[in-house]
């Protein structure tokens, strides 16, 4: 038995969907939802229960091993935060100490020290395809009350009253655009003696090293472009001393013979492509697809003339299309063997404005994949309301 | 998008959503794991989802992007482990009409099972408009923009899809 298929309604009929996703499933995603959302809110990397409770017994036992360093050192910090690979990369000498302290406001920041490399912590995280990130900057600060009374310990409700965002920065690159979050940054932090100390880390920024680097650190939970000035033309960074908040920014001493500029270029490509094409892929006009090498734009934009110019007619294509009962346009054709065709239905009120006659200026470029031609669809709207279709291969891509 | 807005997105597109992911993975694991992580990038994005918008194009091509990011893990997991495949004896049918016998309620299923199988055999290249534009039901513009094709070469991919469809199917229904 020879059967005669209508693809349309079958397909739409099979494809259909037909199973809700499990209340469960749902449940869970809304859960997750509000947990990040809180998370963001806070950039805030979980303490482990364990270094929190380490933390409170220092506390209280902790003092002399700290009287020969004012602050914690950076191993000290790891060793409080349980992170045993810390520990050892920052007694390693490829751990940089810095001890260096600005005052703003109500509070005194310290950049204590920085290290880089591999697989350093066992906390490491994973991106969104489960990938782990290995390689990373971890950068020690501590932050205290310039008056000298204690920050509220985590425990405390006022802990969150108060927030800081610390970030390495770039010369060259826009802080807006590179900063701790976009480089998939996070931080882990305990408060030791009223100081609080924090470990932020991010995608290991050595590679950069053959050009000056910052670390910021502004009010608040996310950068505050208000806090710094970028001069794109020389890619400096600077503090804005009108800023009413903190705005530290110290110079990170990193090695420059780490510097990999083939590396940060490729780094640079990604992110930009990660988080800064999605508008434009969104919402450009498509100019690529059709591999000949000449614009589908300016195809679909050819006037009669241009098309008479740069294309054939293919004169056994053209059809005068009757309106259905419901007003829409079908119609189908093949070319030659190599599949190239088209088939559709057309609508008069998205084709043509009201009262339009003659060509409708919205044409489909058909074909032109792997080396097929390009080839042309217009349509025109004539006065007994049928649509004359015709089809025209370009001249460049025959 | 917040949360609110999620909780709307996927009461509204949550379907059609999960439909697509299935499709896309044929694996129900993978399919819940592509659907959950759609919805939690397009509130991680925090991009609002206005009018101007048309969400269900915005989510499947979120599914999409992040479906082409792991099938490279998805082919090792499934070296390594079996998972729960969707084929066509755990796959939803439709509900059939009312008025249909039950030996045509049969076939029609029968034969919906064997245009699912078919579509799902199509090179990627056609297999994705298809879903785009059958399931979602989304007009050629927005496919084109997800898939970042003309609108052309959208059309001419669907239509050679249904060629090959055609010729497949009615193959196996003439073997029948």
């Amino acid at each position: 038995m020879k059967h005669n298929l209508d693809m349309d309604p079958l397909l739409r009929q099979a494809l259909s969907p037909k199973e809700e996703p499990n209340d469960q499933l749902n449940r869970n995603i809304l859960w997750k939802a509000k947990e990040t959302e809180e998370m963001n809110k806070k950039y805030f990397k979980r303490i482990p229960a364990t270094a929190i409770i380490a933390a409170a017994v220092l506390l209280v036992g902790s003092v002399s091993t700290v009287a020969a360093w004012r602050y914690l050192t950076p191993e000290k910090v790891a060793e409080v935060l349980e992170d045993e690979g810390l520990i050892k990369a920052f007694q390693s000498k490829d751990a940089i100490l810095v001890n260096e302290s600005q005052e703003y406001g109500n509070y005194k920041i310290t950049l204590l020290g920085v290290v880089s490399g591999k697989n350093l912590t066992q906390y490491l995280s994973a991106d969104e395809t489960g990938n782990l990130r290995e390689d990373r900057t971890y950068v020690v600060t501590a932050i205290e009350n310039a008056d000298g009374t204690p920050r509220p310990a985590i425990s405390e409700e006022s802990y969150l009253e108060e927030s800081f965002f610390v970030s390495p920065l770039i010369e060259g690159l826009d802080p807006n655009r590179y900063n701790s979050v976009t480089m998939n940054g996070g931080y882990s932090e305990t408060v030791q003696n009223g100081v609080q100390y924090r470990i932020t880390e991010v995608d290991n920024v050595e590679i950069f090293a053959d050009r000056p680097l910052y670390l910021s650190v502004n009010s608040g939970t996310f950068y505050d472009s208000q806090a710094y000035q970028f001069d794109a033309a020389s890619g400096k960074i600077t503090r804005n001393e009108e800023y009413e908040g903190i705005n530290a920014l110290f110079a990170l001493p990193l090695d420059a013979s780490k510097a990999d500029p083939d590396a940060a270029g490729a780094y640079i490509q990604k992110l930009e492509k990660e988080l800064f094409s999605e508008d434009e892929e969104g919402d450009a006009d498509v100019s690529d697809g059709a591999d000949d090498g000449s614009s589908v734009l300016e195809r679909h934009n050819w006037t009669e003339e241009e098309l008479e110019k740069n294309a054939v007619l293919l004169e056994d294509l053209t059809q005068v299309l009757q309106p259905d009962a419901q007003g829409n346009y079908s119609y189908s054709y093949e070319i030659g063997e190599d599949g190239v065709g088209s088939s559709g239905t057309l609508s008069l009120d998205v084709l043509f404005e009201d009262g339009q006659t003659g060509m409708s200026d919205h044409k489909f470029v058909i074909g032109g994949e792997e080396g097929q031609a390009a080839y042309i669809e217009t349509y025109t709207l004539n006065e007994d309301k049928t649509i004359t279709l015709k089809v025209y291969q370009c001249k460049d891509a025959a | 998008m917040d949360v609110r807005q999620l909780e709307q997105c996927i009461q509204e597109y949550g379907k059609d959503i999960y439909a697509f992911c299935s499709q896309l993975t044929r694996n129900r694991q993978e399919a819940e794991e592509l659907y959950q992580d759609t919805f939690l990038k397009a509130v991680e994005m925090r991009e609002k989802i206005d009018s101007g918008k048309n969400p269900r194009s915005y989510l499947a091509s979120i599914a999409l992007r992040i479906w082409k990011n792991r099938k490279r893990k998805y082919a090792w997991r499934s070296r390594i482990a079996r998972t729960e495949e969707l084929t066509e004896e755990n796959m939803p049918h439709t509900a059939c009409a009312q008025e249909l016998s039950p030996e045509e309620s049969v076939l029609q299923k029968e034969l919906q099972a064997q245009v699912r199988a078919a579509v799902a055999n199509l090179e990627e290249r056609y297999r994705i408009p298809v879903y785009l534009y059958y399931t979602l039901q989304l007009p050629i513009g927005q496919i084109g923009k997800i898939l970042r094709l003309p609108q052309g070469t959208v059309k001419s991919r669907l239509h050679k899809a249904r060629k090959l469809l055609k010729q497949e199917l009615e193959v196996v229904l003439d073997e029948t």
